[in-house]
């Protein structure tokens, strides 16, 4: 028996959202959990000591969502049916688009059709929204509660929070919310970022096997940034950094041969004018990866969600010069990015790199 | 290959491959990171004209403020933001080389070209040991294959210029060198990758 209590953190500059997100967590009644020093240095980690602890009696597990997200229509139904099947898992519901190893890993399994993916035990938590069952829910407002607010990112502490206690953490696919695309209180946070799987109009659900889908974590993450695609590995290097390895050149670590990619492309890339030659490459490379990586798991035909995915791919990993271009170059990026997926799927790898 | 040209082209691929693995400075996400200058060298070979490029990060122009490494490259190539890794490292390690001059394999290779193709090799071999070893005077060459830089143009040169060289956009080195380096990369990244944290 699944018994949600929730808190929402909350900084007085945004009360104007309270009741509407309140209401869009019913039947679930959630806690306001206010920033008890609201002008002072902004620090999510001072509110989420409070909200991890604001646990309601007799609940098994314990939701915490920050005041800027929307949720989907239905949150609280999708919300109990996606910890029913994860009973002792952490559980996001939401991650960002351009992460650099999560955004991928959420992305993978789409492709793969399942229902959860599997996080990175060490990029930052994906807080938005953040499930866990409340004996580590209790642990983690001790252990929150310990670190001083200046440290000011609670998502970099619950990750190690986490990966201490070997608690598995998992995303729901599609997510739960959208940011609400307000601008963050944090200084060096960036505005403007998105959900990488987001379809409200189409509910997080279980049918299936997508929910008995267990991906294992990746070894590596394909990344499309600036249009260009490249590859970061998991292990060795840390989360973030700007050296990023070039898709051809990385490719032993997928156990791809970097020709193939593009002889898989060249019927697809050939006829193209030249001037998108750079990019469309980049975006065939980036689509043709992912596939052949979820190939592994899956059967040859794409998830359901792979369109959102993609979608939110080309979004954020174009240029500004290629987001110049406008829609129809959008439309081109993702439809050949689906192409790429399904011809990825089907890709004959070598099994030294996995 | 004769087994000499074996030895020293396979030994420059474990190098790449060492390099490549290095770990890399973390950089927080928005924040800036470490710099590598680029200063762009006109092609007496296919006459491209070192004129300035768009740069992104780790790379930064000749307008890029402060004391910084500084890489020479030949107008008519392009190297990767993961090939820089030794400099920023290096640089991050042993402070007289904040501000050294490191040159690409390509610009090397014109210094050399003119020696036989087992000396020319030793030679960038040679400039390439200050990897390991940052007292190493014989030189600064960047242990990274290359790639020609281009304006657009159609497919079948675009996807021949996506294949890199492991000496220059103009180096005429047999083809099996070229496909043994690749073999030697390819096996070293999948020996030397970390497995886990």
């Amino acid at each position: 028996m699944i018994k949600i209590s929730a808190a929402i953190m909350h900084h007085p500059r945004r009360a104007g959202r309270i009741p509407d997100l309140v209401r869009a967590c019913a039947p679930l009644n959630p806690t306001v959990v206010a920033d008890p020093e609201p002008d002072g240095r902004p620090s999510p980690l001072r509110t989420a000591k409070r909200a991890w602890a604001a646990i309601d009696p007799g609940a098994t597990h314990h939701l915490v969502l920050q005041d800027d997200v929307r949720t989907v229509p239905g949150f609280a139904v999708q919300l109990h049916a996606a910890i029913e099947r994860r009973p002792s898992h952490g559980v996001s519901l939401f991650c960002l688009w351009h992460t650099p190893h999560n955004s991928y890993l959420v992305r993978r399994a789409a492709v793969a059709g399942a229902a959860y993916a599997p996080l990175s035990p060490r990029e930052w938590t994906p807080t938005q929204g953040f499930v866990l069952p409340v004996a580590h829910a209790r642990a983690l407002a001790e252990y929150l509660a310990g670190i001083p607010d200046e440290v000011q990112d609670d998502d970099e502490m619950i990750v190690i929070f986490c990966r201490e206690r070997g608690i598995p953490v998992v995303a729901t696919v599609p997510h739960l919310m959208d940011s609400g695309l307000e601008k963050s209180l944090v200084a060096g946070h960036i505005n403007g970022l998105r959900a990488v799987v987001h379809t409200p109009g189409r509910p997080w659900s279980a049918e299936g096997a997508s929910a008995t889908l267990e991906l294992p974590p990746g070894s590596y993450a394909v990344e499309l940034h600036d249009s260009v695609c490249s590859i970061r590995p998991m292990h060795g290097d840390p989360v973030e950094h700007q050296f990023p390895w070039y898709w051809y050149d990385a490719c032993p670590l997928t156990g791809l041969e970097p020709e193939a990619v593009l002889e898989a492309g060249a019927a697809h890339l050939s006829g193209l004018p030249t001037r998108f030659l750079p990019t469309m490459t980049e975006v065939w490379a980036a689509g043709y990866l992912l596939g052949a990586d979820a190939g592994r798991f899956v059967a040859d035909s794409a998830g359901p969600l792979t369109s959102a995915a993609l979608r939110s791919w080309i979004d954020q990993g174009l240029s500004a010069a290629d987001r110049r271009l406008g829609d129809p170059m959008r439309n081109d990026c993702v439809g050949l990015a689906w192409t790429a997926v399904r011809a990825g799927l089907r890709a004959e790898r070598c099994d030294d790199a996995s | 290959m004769r087994p000499d040209l074996t030895t020293v082209v396979g030994g420059m691929a474990q190098r790449e491959a060492l390099a490549a693995l290095l770990t890399p400075p973390l950089v927080e996400t928005g924040a800036a990171g470490p710099r590598v200058r680029v200063d762009l060298v006109a092609c007496p070979t296919c006459g491209a004209p070192a004129d300035d490029r768009p740069w992104t990060p780790p790379f930064g122009g000749t307008f890029e403020h402060g004391p910084l490494p500084v890489l020479s490259m030949l107008a008519c190539e392009t190297v990767t933001a993961r090939s820089v890794l030794p400099i920023v490292v290096a640089a991050e390690r042993f402070p007289e080389l904040r501000t050294a001059r490191f040159q690409t394999r390509a610009l090397t290779w014109l210094e050399v070209a003119h020696l036989h193709l087992d000396k020319a090799l030793e030679a960038i071999d040679a400039a390439e040991r200050w990897v390991t070893d940052p007292a190493e005077t014989d030189g600064r060459t960047l242990p990274a294959s290359t790639r020609r830089h281009t304006a657009a143009v159609a497919w079948p040169s675009y996807r021949r210029d996506l294949v890199p060289s492991f000496l220059s956009p103009h180096a005429s080195v047999p083809d099996e060198a070229e496909g043994h380096y690749a073999a030697e990369l390819r096996a070293a990244i999948l020996t030397n990758r970390p497995r886990q944290d």
